[in-house]
């Protein structure tokens, strides 16, 4: 009934954004050989005792590249939450880290757990007991319409109702060719092809529309991530405290003084942009100081717009330009040159001209000039145009949600095919049937199958 | 009174009760049919023509299980088609007209010289149940039959009522008198009863009709018996010609709509509406400039005329003005006028897959009394219902087919699912499998159980087997052969190969195995048969596989059983209707109950959490016995 397989699952089960610690976490048959193969420490995980925690170090086996060093805890079935061989895997380096030991996993022989995979397990398992399950059951109609209305007024627009009038609209093109299926040519003769193909080009672009929503539903939930870089002494950790309107990092004329990643989030005009302030970067023989500037490229991988930090007072300012632009490559970002409030009206116009090239926008964290036109950039940089949002149209914000759609889209293109190579009615229907069942795995019309995916689905990932 | 004693006793003679008698007596239990007449068994009331978009599949379905429609109408038909041949394998679907006369001899002939079979003329006018297993058919007659299997069809004969125009007549169908009684009786045992409604055309004097300005329809020179164990058909003897009405047709009817038993209330029965009366057609599609008449032959030695197409329950006079009007027909004679017919029939979520029903132990109800309408719907549950009162009486495991398998597990499952608001017919997006439930596998699909059951006899199944071997074969062996790519339709994108393997060149639109095998002998040799299903295996390969992946999910669920004790009151989560309505239904899997209606996705969910614990407590209560 439930798809139980007996694969290995694997998620990071901490939430996005919360706190230093991020937990990996692993469970089924082959979480042993995983842990063998990724973690170096003094012990072989599947050697280890059920229920004990061990230091070491989590490394790419292909290349033996160190990812982190891990604090690992394993929990062997029965006595786990899932009641099958778990093991978590705790990294001080936040998401990104998280995510990279989480990519190890996979390609050592996990499978991405679903939403609440964990717990359907565990409830599959027996390790929760028949009131926590009816707790489960009894939290879950309220949970679905609380969270999709929430989102709804969220997000101005609503999911689970444009999923079933979209799923309408397929049914409607399907009751159409059932009927020219089911009852005699003589009497039927043929159906419009040019109109069902029109109809369902609407249909394709509606959910075309909401797979391509994510994006800037993903931004909107999970925010808009912005890495501040820049050499030591530039004044990254003043803007960004600038920005957060708040002290929250130590702010000191030493250079390299930002060891480590911070971030934070904050509001641009309803966007939740997670700000990071990163270490300086070049070479230093400090090794807390490397390990943060290996941390501050990492940032750079991961950002969605960076914003590259030079000093306008540094008379070197043009070839810092030049080395920082060319270190972030085809990233997205802004140059901003700081310390604006240093210099003078006429030094200010012959630095512009020379560095017309590059075109920085002069900042100050200091007294704040700049930065409104710094908030525009970043809106407008980021390709958040926030065209859907403004219109009031559904955003899809979950991952589960934009599968499906990508899915049942995948369907509706074998109908569009189909019906390009004139296929009989029957098989553009089975398509459109299969497309409908895909959209309705989001509001989990379709089987009781997907019914009890979607209770656990619930639960936040990994969770 | 006299006392007799069978195993199984089945009251109706027609569709399903000849299917019901014949598998249950072949498979060895002592049998008698009881049937208001002996003239009548396997008798047509409607439409004399077998199989036909959907229906088709059911005959084959029948067929690969050991029944006797197919064999039946291969040996009576007169006129074969294949319909839909435009469309893909999966709808191709075969109908035969058939010789009204010959059909219902046939079926009387292999009733009366089925050993193991005996037939009474009588009614079954009631029934004794010893505790909650029935234990006797009492008849009209004045005799108790002691049985542990009892089979109702009795059709549209339950309290039977015909309508024409405002004139009503009790009866079971025209000129034949109404089964009364065993309704009441019935309902006295607790089961609820509705009324459904159906009609017919009139019958026409074929010397009074004048074909000249009628379009002609012939039957398929080239159509496959309907049965797997016939070598031939009867033949394409007969001629169906096509005429239609007009709008003069249509201002008779609608002028004299308050004579049609229909429109004046006088029917209180449920009609279907994918059958509907001409009246209705009228009413409904007033746009539609003319409807379609198919004047059918009923048999080769008889003038008489079936004009599909045109059931009312008009005043007779008004039937004959209107139907005057029609190209051909104006000079017209009818033999005997259209008519309606209410009926009782049972609420069909009181049976089982089974057909057994699910308030008396032995108890089986098939055929039009379950609220369907069909000859060949009525004869796969005759069929079902033989089988399994068979197994009962040996003891062995009921029989039911998943959805997956067959149309016959579908209309199983819908009768048993599904509310009944009008009478049930088969269509082919009823089958959520309907790629993979075709006509050219039904022998694939279903010939094992026939065989298990004794229905199929050996030298077919070996046949069978025979065959499916060299299928296999042979489609292996279109990986390995070879064929320029010129002898191909030449719009075909070669990508620069002069040959290619028989495997790709038939995936190519417009290439068929009739080609292929030109250039191969062994090919060549084999039967159109086996030909036909390689070409489709390979043809529709992709959507074939993918169907067969959303079985393997969709069947998970119709696996997960639900035990016979487990009470719904007890699930705390469940709606109260929800758990009354399953309480009271009983499906046998979760894949039922998922389908029934008014059970919400939510109580699903709620009964599974709760039909785990049922098990894990099951299983902890045996271990706990066990020590
Ligand atoms: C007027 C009319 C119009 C129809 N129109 C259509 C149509 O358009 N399309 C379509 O698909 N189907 C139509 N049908 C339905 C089709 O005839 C039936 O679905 C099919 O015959 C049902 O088979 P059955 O075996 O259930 O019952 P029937 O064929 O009705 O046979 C019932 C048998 O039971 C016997 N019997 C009844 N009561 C008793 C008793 N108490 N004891 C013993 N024997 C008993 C009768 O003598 C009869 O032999 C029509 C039927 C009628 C009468
Ligand atoms: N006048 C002026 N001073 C600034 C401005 N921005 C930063 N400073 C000063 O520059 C010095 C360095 O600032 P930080 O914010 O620590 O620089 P950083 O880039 O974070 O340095 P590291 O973390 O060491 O890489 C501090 O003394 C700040 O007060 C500005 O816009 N104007
Ligand atoms: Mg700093």
């Amino acid at each position: 009934m439930i798809s139980y397989s007996e694969d290995t699952i694997a998620a990071v089960s901490t939430p996005p954004g919360e706190g230093g610690i991020a937990v990996v976490r692993i469970s089924g048959k082959s979480s042993k050989q995983i842990a063998d193969r990724i973690f170096r420490g003094r012990i072989t995980p599947s050697e280890a005792g059920s229920h004990t925690v061990h230091f070491g170090k989590i490394v790419d086996p292909d290349s033996e590249e160190l990812v982190d060093e891990v604090l690992l805890t394993v929990m062997w079935g029965p006595n786990s939450y899932t009641a099958e061989d778990v093991i978590e895997i705790s990294s001080h380096g936040g998401q990104l880290v998280a995510k990279k030991i989480l990519d190890l996993c996979l390609k050592t022989g996990a499978r991405h757990a679903l939403p609440g995979e964990f717990t359907q397990r565990a409830f599959l398992n027996g390790t929760i007991d028949l009131a926590q399950a009816e707790a489960v059951a009894d939290m879950i109609s309220a949970r679905t319409d609380m969270s999709l209305r929430s989102a709804a007024r969220q997000l101005g627009g609503n999911v689970s109702q444009t999923v079933a009038s979209l799923g309408n609209k397929i049914r409607n093109l399907l009751a159409l060719l059932e009927a020219y299926t089911d009852f005699p040519e003589e009497e039927m003769g043929h159906a419009d092809i040019q109109k069902l193909t029109d109809d369902l080009n609407i249909i394709k672009d509606e959910i075309n529309r909401l797979v391509l929503s994510y994006e800037e539903g993903k931004v909107l939930k999970s925010g808009l991530k912005l890495p501040i870089v820049g050499r030591p002494n530039v004044g990254k950790s003043s803007l960004f405290n600038r920005l957060l309107d708040e002290s929250r990092t130590i702010v000191t004329e030493i250079p390299g003084t930002t060891r480590d990643t911070v971030s934070e989030f904050i509001n641009i005009a309803g966007i939740p942009v997670e700000l990071i302030d990163t270490a300086g970067i070049r070479t230093t023989g400090d090794v807390v100081e490397a390990e943060g500037i290996k941390r501050a490229r990492k940032e750079i991988e991961n950002a969605d717009l960076v914003l590259a930090l030079v000093d306008m007072t540094d008379p070197e300012i043009l070839d810092d330009i030049r080395s920082l632009t060319e270190a972030l490559g085809s990233v997205n970002y802004i140059l901003l040159a700081n310390k604006a409030d240093l210099i003078d009206e006429t030094m200010l116009e012959a630095r512009k001209i020379s560095l017309a090239e590059y075109n920085p926008l002069p900042v100050s964290a200091e007294t704040g000039i700049g930065l409104e036109q710094l908030r525009d950039l970043i809106i407008k940089s980021a390709g958040i145009v926030k065209k859907s949002s403004l219109k009031d149209e559904t955003i899809i914000t979950n991952v589960r949600h934009r599968d499906a759609l990508s899915k049942g889209l995948g369907f509706l293109d074998k109908v569009e095919q189909g019906l390009e190579e004139k296929a009989s009615y029957e098989f553009l229907a089975f398509d459109l049937k299969n497309a409908v069942n895909a959209l309705e795995e989001i509001i989990g019309k379709t089987t009781p199958e997907d019914i009890l995916n979607k209770i656990f689905s619930q639960f936040c990932i990994g969770k | 009174m006299t006392n007799l004693h069978y195993e199984i006793v089945v009251a109706g003679g027609g569709h399903a009760g000849a299917e019901a008698a014949l598998a249950a007596s072949r498979m060895g239990c002592s049998t008698l049919l009881v049937s208001l007449r002996k003239d009548t068994i396997g008798q047509m009331s409607c439409n004399p023509a077998i199989g036909g978009q959907a229906k088709g599949h059911l005959v084959k379905e029948i067929d690969a299980l050991g029944g006797e429609m197919g064999l039946a109408i291969d040996r009576t038909g007169i006129q074969y088609r294949r319909l839909n041949l435009s469309r893909g394998p999966a709808v191709h679907s075969s109908r035969a007209q058939a010789d009204r006369k010959l059909y219902r001899e046939y079926i009387t002939g292999a009733v009366l010289n089925q050993g193991n079979l005996d037939f009474l003329e009588d009614a079954v006018v009631d029934l004794e149940v010893n505790g909650s297993h029935v234990s006797a058919a009492i008849t009209e007659g004045g005799r108790k039959i002691n049985c542990r299997c009892l089979i109702i069809t009795a059709g549209t004969f339950l309290n039977g009522l015909i309508h024409i125009g405002r004139k009503k007549i009790p009866a079971g169908r025209m000129g034949e008198k109404p089964s009364l009684g065993l309704s009441e009786k019935l309902i006295a045992l607790g089961f609820k009863s509705g009324r459904l409604k159906t009609g017919t055309p009139p019958r026409l004097d074929g010397k009074t009709i004048d074909y000249s300005r009628t379009e002609s329809q012939y039957g398929d020179p080239d159509f496959p018996p309907f049965s797997f164990r016939s070598n031939s058909i009867n033949g394409n003897k007969a001629i169906c010609h096509i005429t239609f009405t007009n709008q003069d047709t249509h201002r008779i009817i609608l002028d004299n709509l308050d004579s049609s038993a229909m429109y004046s209330g006088q029917i209180k029965g449920i009609g279907p509406r994918y059958c509907p009366s001409i009246e209705d057609k009228v009413v409904r599609f007033r746009d539609k400039d003319r409807h379609q008449i198919f004047l059918e032959p009923e048999g080769l030695d008889t003038d008489l005329i079936y004009p599909n197409g045109f059931p009312t329950s008009l005043d007779e006079e008004v039937q004959k003005k209107a139907i005057k009007t029609v190209i051909g027909l104006e000079e017209v004679e009818f033999t005997q006028p259209g008519y309606a017919i209410e009926y009782d029939f049972f609420f069909p979520y009181q049976i089982y897959t089974t057909t057994e029903t699910k308030l008396i132990e032995g108890l089986y109800f098939s055929g039009q009394v379950n609220g369907t309408s069909g000859y060949e719907e009525a004869a796969a549950q005759g069929l079902m219902s033989g089988i399994n009162a068979a197994l009962k009486i040996k003891n062995e495991k009921p029989f039911s087919l998943l959805r997956s398998e067959a149309y016959i597990g579908v209309l199983m499952d819908d009768l048993t699912t599904k509310s009944t608001e009008e009478p049930y017919r088969m269509f082919t997006s009823r089958a959520e499998h309907r790629l993979y439930l075709r006509e050219d596998n039904a022998d694939e699909r279903l010939f094992k159980y026939g065989y298990k059951f004794g229905l199929i006899a050996e030298e077919h199944y070996q046949k069978f087997l025979e065959e499916s071997a060299e299928q296999k074969k042979h489609r292996q062996s279109l990986k390995r052969l070879f064929i320029e790519v010129k002898k191909l339709p030449a719009d075909f994108l070669n990508n620069g190969r002069t040959k290619i393997t028989f495997e790709k060149a038939l995936k190519v639109p417009g290439v068929g195995i009739d080609l292929l095998k030109e250039y191969d002998d062994a090919l060549a040799e084999l039967s159109g048969r086996i030909l036909k299903k390689i070409e489709i295996e390979v043809k529709y390969q992709g959507y074939l596989e993918r169907q067969m992946r959303e079985i393997e999910k969709f069947d998970k669920l119709e696996h997960e059983r639900i035990p016979d004790n487990f009470d719904y009151a007890f699930c705390k989560g469940l709606k109260t209707e929800a758990a009354e309505k399953l309480n009271r239904l009983r499906p046998a899997t979760v894949g039922q109950a998922s389908r029934i209606s008014g059970i919400s996705p939510g109580d699903i969910t709620v009964l599974t959490i709760y039909l785990k614990k049922f098990k894990e407590g099951l299983r902890v209560a045996l271990k706990e016995k066990e020590h």
